[in-house]
C-alpha cells in the first residue's frame, strides 16, 4: 500500500503503559459489541472481558480496543 | 433540502460474501478494512495539513455547518464515528455540546485526536474508543447524536453502519452524516476531477510521502452512493425524516435523519 512506515508504533500509545486504567464513563456504558451484552473489566490484565461471546478486548493507553479481530479468545 | 424517494437501482451488487468496493478496484469484503487501515495508519500523522490542502481548507467550513446542524447541546452525548482526529468533537464542544465518544476504528487516528485534545484543554469532555461503526460497543437507545463525517465511504458494509447508528440513538435522536458527494454544478466537474485525480495524488506524495493512499481517497469519493442513494439507504436502515443538504455545489453533502 504504502513505502512509509506503519503507525501502529505511534508514540502516543505506548504499549509499555498497557494497564493504563479505562476511562470510568467508558466503562459504565461499554457493552460488547457482538452480543450487545455486559462486559468485565479486567484491571489488571487491562481487558474487557465478554463472557458470552468468548472474547477479551484489550484497553491500550486507556484506550478500549473494541474490534472482534484484536481480541484474544477465552479458553472455555 | 430534499426528501426525494430513493431510487430503486443501487448499484452495490454484492449484499454479503462476494466482492466490495475499494476505490475504483473491486476486492473481496474481508479485504477492504485492513486495507483502509493501512490507507489510515499511512496518512494519519499528515491527515489534517491534506485535508486542508485537499479541500483549500473547505471542509472547515463543512464542519462548521455540521456542527450547527448537530445542535450542540449540553444535556447531549454526541458519539462521533470515524472521530478519528476530533474535529467533529471538538466543534461540538466549543458550542457547549455535552459528553463525546470519539470513536475510530483506527488507533493511530484516535492518537492525534488525543494528542489534539490534550494540546485544546478538552480531553476531560472527551472519551476515546477503538470500535468498528458496523458492529458498536454501545447498548441501544444510549445517545443523542450520531455523526459521521469523511468516515461511511471507508466502511465495508455501510448499511450496518447505518443501522448500528439508529439502533445506538434515543427516540428523538438525530444522526448526521457529513461526506464527499456528486457535484450538481456540471460547471464545475472538470476542475475537480482535475482536481482530485491529477492534483490530489501528487499533493499525497509530496506531503505524506503515499500517492496510493490520496488515489484511493479521490477514488472512494467517486465510487460513493450520490445523494438520493444514501438518503434511500438511510431511510432503509430505519431512519426518519431523512433530508440532505450539498454543500459547494454538492462536493459534498449533509444527510440527516432521525430515530422517531
Amino acid at each position: 500500500m504504502s513505502d512509509t512506515e506503519p503507525a501502529t508504533s505511534d508514540v502516543s500509545m505506548p504499549t509499555d503503559r498497557a494497564s493504563a486504567p479505562i476511562d470510568p464513563r467508558l466503562l459504565e456504558i461499554l457493552v460488547c459489541p457482538i452480543t450487545k451484552g455486559p462486559l468485565e473489566y479486567d484491571r489488571a490484565a487491562g481487558e474487557l472481558i465478554s463472557r458470552r461471546a468468548g472474547l477479551a478486548f484489550p484497553v491500550r493507553d486507556g484506550i478500549p480496543i473494541m474490534l472482534p479481530e484484536e481480541a484474544r479468545t477465552l479458553e472455555p | 433540502m430534499s426528501d426525494n424517494p430513493a431510487p430503486s437501482d443501487r448499484d452495490d451488487p454484492s449484499p454479503s460474501g462476494g466482492d466490495t468496493d475499494f476505490g475504483f478496484r473491486r476486492v473481496a469484503r474481508d479485504q477492504k478494512k485492513p486495507m483502509v487501515r493501512a490507507v489510515f495508519d499511512s496518512v494519519a500523522p499528515r491527515y489534517d495539513l491534506m485535508n486542508d490542502l485537499m479541500s483549500l481548507g473547505v471542509h472547515r467550513v463543512w464542519k462548521a455547518i455540521l456542527n450547527t446542524q448537530l445542535g450542540p447541546d449540553a444535556r447531549k452525548t454526541l458519539l462521533d464515528l470515524a472521530g478519528g482526529t476530533g474535529d467533529v468533537g471538538f466543534n461540538w464542544l466549543r458550542a457547549g455540546g455535552g459528553p463525546v465518544l470519539l470513536s475510530d476504528i483506527n488507533p493511530a487516528m484516535l492518537g492525534v485526536g488525543r494528542d489534539r485534545a490534550l494540546a485544546r484543554g478538552f480531553a476531560a469532555d472527551l472519551s476515546f474508543l477503538v470500535a468498528d461503526a458496523e458492529c458498536l460497543p454501545l447498548p441501544d437507545r444510549s445517545v443523542d447524536r450520531v455523526s459521521i463525517a469523511f468516515g461511511l465511504r471507508n466502511c465495508t458494509d455501510k448499511d450496518a453502519v447505518l443501522r448500528e447508528a439508529r439502533r445506538v440513538l434515543r427516540p428523538g435522536g438525530k444522526f448526521l452524516c457529513l461526506e464527499f458527494s456528486r457535484v450538481r454544478v456540471a460547471a464545475l466537474a472538470p476542475a475537480y476531477d482535475a482536481w482530485s485525480f491529477r492534483v490530489l495524488p501528487r499533493l499525497g506524495r509530496m506531503i505524506a510521502g503515499d500517492a496510493d493512499s490520496y488515489q484511493y481517497l479521490a477514488e472512494s469519493i467517486r465510487t460513493f452512493p450520490d445523494q438520493e442513494a444514501l438518503a434511500g439507504m438511510m431511510r432503509q436502515a430505519g431512519l426518519s425524516r431523512v433530508a440532505f443538504r450539498n454543500l459547494s455545489g454538492g462536493i459534498a453533502a449533509i444527510h440527516s435523519g432521525w430515530r422517531l
